[in-house]
C-alpha cells in the first residue's frame, strides 16, 4: 500500500459557498507534504474531511486503502491518523497532562499501564518529561502545543495531520517543533504559513487556492 | 485544595462521598436539639480530621448564615404558635423560631461535614468517585467538562469584556447598555457552543465513543474500614440520641 491517504475529486460547500471544488491529492508512505494557501482557502476543512469530521458534497476519500463513507468507517481509522488542532485549548480537556496524553491510547483499548507508558514516551519525545502531573489549562501556549502534539503521538498513528503547528509558539517550543517534526517516522500533512517550518519539514508542497489544488514537486518550486 | 497531611485525605474518595451523603441524610431527619448537638460534634471531628478550618470554610459558613438569619427573622412571623415576642403588629412564635433555628443548625452541620469530606477533594476525583458509586456517566461527564472549561469561559468572558472596555463601553441603565450586554452574553454562548463542537471533534479524533476512561484506580484499604466504622458508630450514636427512647420503649 503506497498511498496512505487519497482525496479523489472532493468538493465541499458551506452555506451555499464552494470551499473545495474537485480537489484531488494524495499522501504516500513516508511523505511530508505542506499544504499552503491563503486564509479561508479550505486547508483546515481538508484536514477535517480526512477524519470524517465534515462530510464532502461529492468525491471519494480513501485512507489506508479503504474507501470511507460513514461515521463508522471513519471511526476505524481515527487512531491511525492524528490531527493536531489549530487551537490547543480545543484539544486538551483533561485535568492533568498525563491523563490528556493517555486519553487516546485508553480509547484505543490499551490497558491503564500501557496507556501510561505510551503517554510518558510521547511526552519524552516532545521534551516534556516531568510534566505528567501538571494542570493542562495552566500551561503556557508553547507547552500546550507540545502536549497537544504528544496526545496524538501517544496513539502511534501512521499519519500526522498538523494544522498550523508553529502558531503562537515561543522560541523554545518553536525550535523543539522544528527539530522534532523531521525526525518523526510518520507521513505528515502540514498546514502552515511558516516558510521556515515548511522548508525544514516538507518534501512536497500543495497550494490550495480558489477552492482548487495546485500540486508542486518540491517546497521551493512555488514562491510565497 | 486538599491538605495531603490530613487523615481524611488518605481515605478512599468513594468512602468519603458515600459517608458524606449518608451523614447528611441522617442530619436532615433529626429533630431533637441534643441529637443535632451530637451531629455537630461529629461534623467538627470530621473537619478537624480533614484540617478544613481555613478562611474559605469560615467564609462559606458566614455566607450560609446570612441566609439563615433571614430565615430566623421571617419564618417565626408566619408560623402559628406560642408568642415569643411582639413588635407592633408583628408577633414571632416560639415554634417558628425553633423550626428556623433547626434548619440553620442542620445546614451548618451538613455544610461542615460535606466541606470536610467532599469539598477538600479535587473536582475530578469527586466526579470519578461519583461515577464509581453509580452516578450516571453523562452527569459525571458534564461535571468533568464544567470543571475543565470554567477557566476557559472565564478567560473568554474577560477577553470580551476588555474588548468592550477598550472601545469605551461603560455599563449603565440605558438601551445601549442593555443591548450591548445582550450581545455580550449571546457572543459568550455562541463561542462556548463553537468550542464545545471543536472539543468534541478533537475527542472523536482520539477515538472517543461516549465513554471517558480514567487512569485513576481507586483501592479500598484498612484505613477506609476504620473510617467507615468511626462514621458508622457516630451515626448510630446520633440516631440513638434522636430515636433512642422510642427504641427502648
Amino acid at each position: 500500500m503506497d498511498h496512505l491517504m487519497e482525496f479523489d475529486k472532493i468538493s465541499f460547500d458551506y452555506d451555499g459557498q464552494t470551499v473545495l471544488e474537485e480537489v484531488s491529492l494524495s499522501l504516500r508512505q513516508g511523505e511530508r507534504v505542506a499544504l499552503t494557501g491563503p486564509m479561508g482557502a479550505g486547508k483546515t476543512t481538508l484536514l477535517k474531511l480526512a477524519l470524517g469530521l465534515l462530510k464532502p458534497s461529492s468525491g471519494t476519500i480513501r485512507m489506508f486503502g479503504e474507501t470511507l463513507r460513514s461515521e463508522k468507517d471513519f471511526r476505524g481509522i481515527r487512531g491511525r491518523a492524528g490531527l493536531l488542532f489549530q487551537d490547543s485549548d480545543d484539544q486538551l480537556f483533561c485535568p492533568t497532562v498525563l491523563e490528556d496524553v493517555a486519553f487516546g491510547p485508553l480509547n484505543m483499548g490499551r490497558s491503564v499501564e500501557e496507556a501510561e507508558d505510551d503517554a510518558s514516551e510521547a511526552l519524552l519525545r516532545v521534551g516534556l518529561e516531568g510534566f505528567e502531573r501538571r494542570i493542562t489549562y495552566r500551561l503556557s501556549g508553547g507547552e500546550k502545543r507540545l502536549v497537544a502534539l504528544a496526545t496524538i503521538l501517544a496513539m502511534k498513528p501512521d499519519i500526522l495531520l498538523l494544522d498550523e503547528p508553529s502558531n503562537g509558539l515561543d522560541k523554545t517550543a518553536y525550535m523543539r517543533i522544528l527539530e522534532l517534526l523531521p525526525s518523526l517516522p510518520q507521513s505528515i500533512l502540514i498546514v502552515s504559513h511558516d516558510k521556515r517550518l515548511i522548508d525544514t519539514v516538507a518534501t512536497r508542497r500543495i497550494v490550495l487556492d480558489n477552492a482548487r489544488v495546485n500540486d508542486c514537486a518540491s517546497p521551493d518550486s512555488i514562491g510565497d | 485544595m486538599e491538605d495531603e497531611s490530613a487523615a481524611i485525605a488518605r481515605v478512599d474518595p468513594r468512602a468519603r462521598l458515600a459517608g458524606a451523603l449518608a451523614f447528611a441524610t441522617l442530619v436532615v431527619f433529626l429533630e431533637r436539639w441534643e441529637a443535632l448537638a451530637a451531629a455537630g460534634v461529629v461534623a467538627l471531628a470530621l473537619a478537624v480530621a480533614a484540617k478544613a478550618f481555613k478562611t474559605t470554610t469560615f467564609k462559606r459558613h458566614a455566607e450560609l448564615n446570612v441566609l439563615a438569619l433571614f430565615l430566623v427573622l421571617l419564618v417565626p412571623l408566619s408560623t402559628p404558635g406560642e408568642p415569643l415576642f411582639s413588635l407592633g403588629p408583628m408577633t414571632w412564635s416560639r415554634e417558628g423560631a425553633d423550626f428556623a433555628l433547626g434548619i440553620a443548625a442542620k445546614a451548618n452541620i451538613v455544610m461542615l461535614a460535606c466541606g470536610a469530606l467532599i469539598a477538600t477533594m479535587d473536582p475530578t476525583t469527586l466526579a470519578r468517585a461519583a461515577k464509581s458509586l453509580g452516578t450516571p456517566g453523562k452527569l459525571v461527564q458534564i461535571m468533568f467538562f464544567c470543571v475543565r472549561y470554567l477557566d476557559t469561559a472565564h478567560h473568554e468572558f474577560h477577553k470580551l469584556r476588555n474588548a468592550m472596555r477598550a472601545r469605551g463601553f461603560r455599563a449603565g441603565c440605558d438601551a445601549h447598555s442593555l443591548r450591548s450586554i445582550g450581545y455580550f452574553m449571546g457572543m459568550l454562548f455562541i463561542r462556548a457552543l463553537d468550542r464545545s463542537e471543536r472539543v468534541l471533534d478533537a475527542m472523536k479524533c482520539r477515538g472517543f465513543q461516549g465513554r471517558l476512561h480514567s487512569l485513576t484506580v481507586f483501592k479500598m484499604s484498612s484505613r477506609d474500614a476504620v473510617f467507615a466504622v468511626f462514621l458508622g458508630i457516630a451515626a448510630v450514636a446520633v440516631a440513638f440520641v434522636e430515636w433512642g427512647r422510642a427504641w427502648i420503649t
